[in-house]
């Protein structure tokens, strides 16, 4: 089936001061590159973001449904979704499409109450992440270097290097990454940050 | 063909002095451990190592082979193989025997003029390159030396670097573990680096 995959490397890693995800912006149709300047990281509401891995319809589907649901919480509620409360819905969506399932691998971080990393896979299998996680066809490179150089420590601007740099090493070597182009975000206290680090050559 | 290849991460790197050859030390049959001191790296000359990838029979028959040869070319030419002579002959011996092969990755690594590392399939396909990987857990050895890997490293820099590469292997890859073996040629000759070597470097490391 041609389908449109991100066939990518996304990352994300937790500090004490918040949470850093990071991915590259490359696309593929089969075994053409789409394009290069895709944004995998999609923010759901002001405070949390979900990464793309796998078919892109997929994820952007369930991003809408995740800002609508959120949006609901806020009215209900009168406070906002937590991260911890998001990638527990998360968890259940894609769990009851178990038949006909999302194909999907989403890491999702924000900052509500406190620093939250999470992973989940296509089955809705839920795994609150201390310290970083990575998916994606470029993974197992990428975790290598978070592997070698993470610290708990670390400050926001050292984690968002590390993570730069993770995801670069995977776009040398996995074709489906793209190596051009990274998108970074950055989640703090005080909302959501973006960037876009373009390498030469 | 890689997931034939399993059980090993083995990694080479050259730098100004020398080349660096590691490799874990775990040995499986399908999903059981059954070795934790399997080694991985021989010599096979005074300044040519093979790291091997795969079924350790077929790695152990092919450095025996190579062995005699390395001594039978001295014998008849009078000094010591290149590295890219044992590089060509392996590749030769493999790419002969391509319908009924050597399940097997090879890194060969050795100093001549200088030092210099290839990567030699089953096939018989010859790379050469300032760092190579295979096994595995590769994949994980790569996203290190990609990320670190510099052209004016020090031996000391890249047995450091090799030993980071496994470290990372060993706690990612199911197949890969129990160890790490490492190997340096320079002009000086083959050295395997002693267990406390190796622990210190890895006490460091944390």
């Amino acid at each position: 089936m041609e389908m449109k995959k991100t066939g990518t490397t996304t990352i994300g890693i937790k500090v004490k001061d918040g949470v850093v995800l990071a991915a590259d912006t490359q696309a593929s149709l089969d075994h053409m590159v789409e394009t290069t300047n895709i944004r995998k990281i999609i923010p759901i509401t002001d405070r949390i973001a979900i990464t793309t891995a796998g078919s892109v319809g997929d994820v952007q589907m369930l991003a809408r449904m995740l800002e609508a649901e959120a949006r609901y919480y806020q009215f209900t509620w009168g406070k906002p979704m937590s991260a911890k409360a998001m990638a527990n819905l998360l968890s259940n969506i894609l769990n009851e499409s178990k038949w006909f399932p999302f194909i999907v691998q989403i890491i999702i971080g924000g900052y509500v109450d406190e620093p939250t990393l999470a992973n989940l896979d296509p089955l809705g299998g839920l795994i609150f992440e201390d310290t970083f996680t990575a998916t994606g066809s470029g993974s197992p490179f990428a975790i290598a270097v978070l592997e070698d150089q993470y610290k708990k420590e670390m400050s926001l601007e050292e984690a968002k290097d590390l993570a730069i740099r993770a995801v670069r090493a995977a776009g040398k070597r996995d074709v489906y990454t793209g190596e051009r182009k990274i998108q970074v975000v950055i989640i703090t206290k005080e909302g959501i940050k973006e960037e876009m680090v373009e390498f030469k050559g | 063909m890689t997931d034939k290849l399993k059980g090993t991460t083995t990694v080479g790197i050259v730098c100004k002095d020398g080349v660096v050859l590691a490799a874990d030390r775990r040995g499986t049959l399908g999903t059981m451990v059954v070795t934790k001191t399997a080694t991985k790296i021989f010599k096979i000359d005074d300044h040519l190592a093979l790291a091997g990838a795969g079924e350790i029979g077929d790695i152990l028959s092919l450095v025996r082979t190579l062995r005699a040869e390395a001594k039978l070319y001295r014998a008849k030419v009078g000094k010591e193989m290149s590295v890219k002579a044992l590089a060509t002959l392996t590749s030769n011996i493999l790419h002969g025997t391509r319908y009924f092969p050597y399940f097997s990755w090879f890194l060969i690594g050795g100093y001549d003029e200088k030092p210099r590392i290839y990567s030699i399939d089953m096939d018989g396909g010859v790379t050469e390159d300032n760092y190579v990987s295979a096994g595995s857990g590769m994949g994980f050895a790569y996203g290190i030396l990609e990320d670190s890997y510099r052209e004016d490293m020090t031996l000391e820099d890249a047995i450091k670097l090799a030993v980071r590469a496994l470290k990372a292997a060993l706690k990612r890859d199911i197949f890969t573990g129990d160890g790490i073996m490492v190997v340096v040629v320079t002009r000086e000759g083959y050295r395997e680096l002693s267990k406390e070597e190796v622990n210190e470097i890895l006490k460091k490391l944390d």
